[in-house]
């Protein structure tokens, strides 16, 4: 007799296809709310486990995509609020294995927009620490970046580095698509502005004359 | 000039359209000569892509998981040879790889799966060899709702626990759940027992969950005795290590 919880093969193959497929925009949910990237690993790791646990209450024709979709933002949103909770109650990141990432005198933390959806009330500290991806990112754009909305910040991401469609987006993330495409004007003029901040500093530095006498041994 | 809100918006829409490649040959074309006669249109053009270009190195995605090293119903691994719990057939092969609480914490207890019943003899054995020989044994009920979860994944029995400090209070002796926490791998025949703390239910940060208090009990009745390995986890790092895990690395 063979066991009554033997699922069909193909679907867990057609689970593990689709979801290569949409791996990158899955991620790129899950780093865009949470700003930090073994979180967003975790996240997209979690949130598999779920679709895998939830597949049969997926409707074979709809997009696969955005099905994920909905439940990576739900785990993702979970954890920032739960580090978020977390950071309010020890004031740093408690996990036993990590080191609190240390904060930086001219990038203050908790300078979020927040109040946008997902109920994403600030960030810095508690979620967005950018761990794994700050050194990539010019200090006055991954501050820009913090200071997001998350939902905001996801939309840009999904869009610069993706290249989907605003319909694409707005399927993924839950927004009517002319939201969509607000949130990508608005979040990457806030990112540009940052980014021609930064190479205007660069250039000040570079002009500024030396002071005399100040040498290095 | 004054640009009006509909021809900014026209413009950032044609810059994005231009540097995401979504026009058509004529259209660029066409673009790309408005940018010849308007420096301003240009630089927006080099900043987008400049931007674009940032953000697409630092948020290269990982890898995605290895789904089929995923615990999932119905795929369990492990040796194969644990009892069947009537009613829970994924539990076939003795491989699961995700049980609920109640259910895991029943079938651990009375090998049935017949509801709330007394602890193993070799429960207590457990406790009183290994753990505490001079403290009676108080078995716990098995309703224990610290144990969210309580799953065995290869030779690993996986905890979680909104109460973390019970195993191991500085000073405290050994919480009334340990018990059942060291006991269970040791039946299931695992060698790793993973501790997943949820931090967040904690009160006072003086009950954080530390190493050095893990280290003062289980480590030292526990795995020093039985070879039984611990590993600590915040739960954000409980899919990552489940994923190691099951990758056997």
């Amino acid at each position: 007799m063979a066991p009554l919880t033997e699922r069909p093969r193909h679907v867990a193959l057609d689970f593990e296809a689709e979801f290569r497929r949409a791996h990158t925009s899955l991620w790129l949910i899950a780093a865009g709310i949470v700003l930090h990237r073994s979180d967003a690993d975790d996240v997209v790791q979690e949130a598999a486990i779920i679709g895998l646990q939830k597949l049969g209450s997926f409707q074979p024709g709809t997009s696969f995509r955005a099905w994920m979709g909905e439940i990576v933002r739900n785990v993702a949103l979970n954890h920032r609020r739960g580090e978020r909770r977390r950071a309010r109650r020890f004031g740093v990141r408690v996990d036993v294995h990590e080191t609190p990432i240390a904060g930086r005198p001219d990038r203050p933390e908790g300078t979020g927009l927040g109040g946008g959806a997902g109920g994403a009330e600030g960030v810095g500290g508690a979620a967005g620490s950018l761990e794994g991806l700050r050194e990539h990112l010019d200090d006055h754009l991954a501050h820009a970046l913090q200071a997001l909305d998350p939902i905001v910040r996801t939309c840009v991401l999904l869009r610069c580095v993706e290249g989907l469609s605003y319909r694409d987006i707005s399927q993924l993330m839950a927004i009517p698509e002319g939201t969509a495409m607000s949130h990508v004007f608005r979040g990457r003029g806030t990112l540009a502005t940052a980014l021609t901040a930064a190479k205007s500093r660069a250039g000040q530095m570079i002009n500024r004359p030396q002071r005399g006498g100040e040498t290095k041994s | 000039m004054s640009t009006s809100w509909d021809q900014l918006e026209q413009r950032m829409h044609a810059v994005d359209r231009f540097v995401q490649g979504e026009m058509s040959v004529a259209e660029a074309e066409a673009f790309e000569q408005q940018m010849s006669a308007d420096a301003s249109l240009a630089a927006d053009v080099a900043a987008q892509r400049e931007l674009a270009a940032s953000l697409a190195t630092a948020f290269s995605p990982s890898p995605p998981p290895n789904i089929a090293d995923l615990p999932k119903p119905g795929a369990g691994s492990g040796p194969g040879t644990g009892p069947v719990l009537p009613g829970m057939p994924w539990l076939w092969g003795g491989g699961a790889a995700l049980i609920g609480v109640a259910a895991a914490i029943t079938w651990f207890a009375t090998g049935s799966g017949t509801g709330a019943g007394s602890p193993p003899a070799d429960l207590a054995t457990a406790y009183q060899h290994a753990v505490a020989p001079d403290e009676p044994f108080v078995p716990r009920t098995t309703d224990e709702t610290e144990f969210a979860i309580c799953s065995k994944i290869g030779h690993s029995v996986l905890f979680e626990s909104d109460e973390g400090a019970t195993f191991g209070r500085p000073g405290g002796g050994i919480g009334d759940s340990t018990p059942m926490a060291i006991s269970v791998p040791m039946h299931l025949g695992a060698d790793r027992m993973l501790l997943v703390f949820d931090l967040a239910h904690k009160d006072e940060p003086a009950e954080r969950v530390t190493t050095t208090r893990i280290s003062d009990t289980l480590f030292k009745h526990v795995v020093v005795r039985h070879g039984l390995r611990v590993t600590e986890l915040s739960p954000r790092e409980k899919p990552a290590m489940l994923s190691r895990i099951r990758v056997g690395s």
